[in-house]
């Protein structure tokens, strides 16, 4: 799980181009969006077209669920980690 | 019929390339990379280079309490974004929704706006080669309207590979940007001739605004679209 938190904030930093940020600077648990690490919602829709390309997950932008999924790298990881079994 | 208009601030940026021994006006900024640290990280990464080339000179002239509209040009605009946005379609791959929004002709001084907090109006435009010519004509239009003062920015990176012919314009990122004022500063006189135009201005980039301004030349000449403009320096 730990190793999945790692690449998924990889994959934030190199996908939204997130400048002098190292995944150690992002907390697992923290909000990814306004308060937390400042995300904004053109960021929200590049994170789905990059988990749709690297782990084959169709999200709707419309689903409350899907709030709960971006909330943070761990319930991110989550996701990819149901997806998988 | 001459137009009348000053230009009282002026300010550039250009790509330092090897070659270049060319003597450069004094208000030209020569480095790699443009300046543009004053932006917080999370709002420049949706900068790229010809979006820094911009804003690096913007900001040095957008007066601090100053809400200028703005009057942005540039012939290719952001190509690199668009042609991504190509080659993803090309690849049957989902496009990228950043480089959607930031492909438009306006999105960079959107993001400009956010970093000053501007609600001033923004005009944007893709005027060939010589954009000096009708950005001058808007931002007279705009003085016209009622402003006393349009900060003007006009800039290009090369072309991406799959697009460069040998004749192919600019040759390094620059961009250029200045203050047009009714009458404080440089005051100047725009107006169309019936001259022919000349060959050896065809590589002639908005930068020879900053020489022109620079030097002791009455007058200017700017090929546009087949025309002839004329931008002669008023002598009280």
């Amino acid at each position: 799980m730990e190793a999945l938190e790692l690449e998924l904030k990889q994959l934030i930093i190199d996908t939204l181009e997130l400048e002098d940020i190292t995944p150690d600077d992002i907390d697992s648990t923290e909000p990814l969006f306004n308060e937390g690490l400042g995300l904004d919602s053109i960021d929200a829709l590049e994170l789905g077209v990059a988990l749709q390309k690297r782990y084959a997950i169709k999200l709707n932008a419309e689903a409350e669920e899907t709030r709960q999924h971006f909330a943070s790298v761990r319930n991110l990881a989550l996701l990819v980690q149901s997806q998988r079994q | 019929m001459a137009i009348a208009l000053a230009i009282s601030e002026w300010s550039g940026w250009q790509a330092a390339v090897e070659d270049n021994h060319s003597e450069l006006p004094e208000a030209l900024t020569v480095s790699e990379a443009p300046d543009v640290a004053v932006i917080p990280p999370m709002l420049r990464r949706r900068l790229n280079l010809l979006g820094r080339a911009c804003a690096s000179q913007v900001l040095r002239l957008m007066p601090k309490e100053g809400n200028l509209p703005i009057v942005y040009c540039s012939q290719h605009g952001d190509i690199e974004r668009t042609l991504k946005i190509l080659d993803e379609l090309v690849a049957g791959e989902p496009v990228s929704p950043m480089h959607f929004s930031l492909a438009v002709h306006n999105a960079i001084c959107g993001v400009l706006s956010i970093q000053i907090g501007l609600n001033a109006n923004i005009s944007t435009i893709a005027a060939g080669q010589q954009g000096l010519v009708p950005v001058l004509l808007e931002a007279a239009g705009i003085l016209q309207g009622g402003a006393e003062r349009v900060l003007c920015v006009l800039c290009d990176v090369p072309l991406p590979e799959i697009y460069q012919s040998p004749d192919s314009l600019p040759p390094m990122p620059y961009s250029v940007c200045f203050v047009v004022a009714r009458s404080e500063g440089i005051r100047l006189s725009l107006e169309q001739t019936d001259r022919d135009c000349d060959r050896s201005r065809a590589d002639q980039l908005p930068t020879c605004l900053m020489d022109f301004l620079a030097s002791d030349s009455t007058e200017l000449a700017l090929d546009h679209n087949g025309l002839v403009w004329t931008l002669a320096r008023i002598n009280d």
